[in-house]
């Protein structure tokens, strides 16, 4: 049963990969429905990731609307042996780190903290105030710690624990191979983990 | 700790090892304070990295996309089905080669037979190649952009026909450009692209006298192989039988000023000199 049920998932997936690229082909031949329709599928996909490297939402929002477009310029460089949501993530992760070297990060940490503590004292559960404060501190720990990170840790710490994508995907998408991907994981998450372990360890 | 038992206990704290690794992880866990602590550590990043996970809500919508993208006057960019690229570099690899070659190639000759004869024989076993200069000169007929124009018309040159084994009288030295004609208007339009319109002009029209003087002259040529440099112009040309060569006196006409052409059967043991 189990292997029936990964056979209709792969077969599942093999269709919306096949899906994906005849909206592609579609779309380079001047059918902008077809991408339209790309983008309604993809765009939570390309967004919760644009957020995570750039914890403003108007940011992430830019960072989509300017994925997207360049996608649509660059469909003529899109090959069907790759899936299409690492071809649009490895343009997110071009405009991420770009953008992340252009912009002042002590501004951007400034205003997240100032962000963060506002969601702290409006949310939470009732039940346990103490442990909702205890979870939301380190979570801001964590993000302050996540944001302070080089673009090429933080993107390949959100790839994979925040977005749980596969080596092979992050090698696909950063251009790499699997060891690499993998080599990159544990260097990051030992840079977040020097940074944050005082924190956490209170 | 050493860093390879570092980086074990992270991959077990975030679920990246087998479960057949884990067992002696866990055992080290469980007996060693500091083994303890990383574990830990890289236990509690992980959890609080899942918390991380949720995001707001976006507000970026398909209008907003299609007229970041249409009234921008973006379009995709047509995808080539052919893709020849990679022929650049050699096709201009192979241009040069040409160049270079044409402008080191020596200039052909061709024979000057006596009384304005258009043709050198070829004796049995014997070859004649005398050396006839066709360069710029007053003698020339022709400028030396076009000589090698209508060398190039090589290209409509066919393959000798039989020529016969007679003696030609090779004393005078004239100057002759050798041209294999098809027709009349296909030499005119060749000769016209030779930038040398007056000539081509002239050929048109009938000149009894050159003619009358190449019925007399004009011979049979021997099957044995011709010049080596109209043989080279010849090679790759399919050779239908009667085809006239007309050879182009560098000397005009005394009467009519016009340019004195000699007709031959054949280009065999024709020589042609530059």
């Amino acid at each position: 049963m189990v292997s029936a049920a990964v056979t209709s998932a792969a077969i599942s997936n093999r269709t919306e990969v096949d899906s994906d690229n005849a909206l592609v082909l579609r779309a380079r031949n001047g059918d902008f429905r077809a991408f339209e329709i790309l983008f309604e599928r993809h765009r939570q996909l390309v967004f919760r990731f644009a957020y995570q490297m750039v914890p403003r939402r108007d940011d992430a929002e830019d960072i989509v609307q300017e994925a997207f477009v360049r996608a649509y310029q660059n469909l003529h460089r899109y090959r069907d042996e790759a899936k299409f949501t690492t071809w649009l993530l490895r343009i997110v992760s071009n405009l991420c780190t770009d953008q992340a070297r252009m912009r002042n990060r002590r501004d951007a940490l400034e205003q997240q903290e100032a962000t963060g503590a506002l969601i702290w004292m409006t949310q939470g559960e009732i039940e346990d105030p103490v442990g909702d404060l205890e979870r939301d501190r380190r979570a801001a720990v964590l993000r302050k710690a996540l944001n302070a990170l080089p673009v090429h840790h933080r993107q390949v710490i959100v790839m994979r624990d925040l977005e749980e994508r596969e080596y092979s995907d992050i090698a696909e998408i950063l251009g790499c191979t699997v060891g690499g991907a993998k080599l990159r994981v544990l260097r990051a998450r030992r840079a977040l983990r020097d940074r944050v372990a005082p924190f956490l360890s209170e | 700790m050493n860093r390879k038992r570092e980086e074990e206990l992270m991959q077990l704290a975030f679920g990246d090892l087998r479960r057949e690794e884990n067992g002696p992880l866990q055992a080290e866990i469980s007996t060693d304070p500091e083994a303890a602590k990383t574990f830990s550590s890289y236990r509690d990043m992980c959890d609080g990295l899942k918390a991380l996970r949720d995001v707001p809500e976006m507000q970026l919508s398909t209008e907003r996309l299609r007229d970041a993208i249409l009234n921008g006057g973006l379009q995709p960019k047509p995808v080539s089905r052919w893709n020849f690229n990679w022929l650049a570099t050699p096709i201009a690899v192979g241009a040069c080669a040409f160049v270079i070659v044409l402008a080191v190639r020596k200039p052909h000759t061709i024979p000057m037979p006596s009384g304005g004869s258009s043709v050198a024989m070829d004796f049995p076993g014997k070859t004649i190649k005398p050396h006839i200069p066709m360069a710029d000169g007053p003698d020339t007929l022709f400028p030396g952009s076009s000589l090698s124009s209508s060398m190039n018309l090589g290209r409509g040159l066919e393959k000798a026909t039989e020529p016969t084994h007679e003696p030609v009288d090779t004393s005078s030295r004239v100057r002759h450009h050798a041209i294999r004609r098809n027709s009349n208007s296909m030499m005119v339009a060749a000769l016209t692209t030779t930038q040398n319109p007056g000539l081509a002009k002239a050929l048109s029209m009938p000149t009894q006298p050159a003619l009358s003087f190449a019925n007399e002259k004009t011979m049979d040529f021997s099957r044995k192989a011709m010049n080596a440099n109209l043989a080279n112009m010849s090679a790759e040309q399919n050779s239908p039988k009667g085809n006239e060569i007309v050879m182009i006196d560098a000397q005009p006409d005394a009467e009519t000023g016009a340019a004195r052409a000699t007709e031959v059967k054949s280009g065999s043991n024709v020589v042609i000199g530059g």
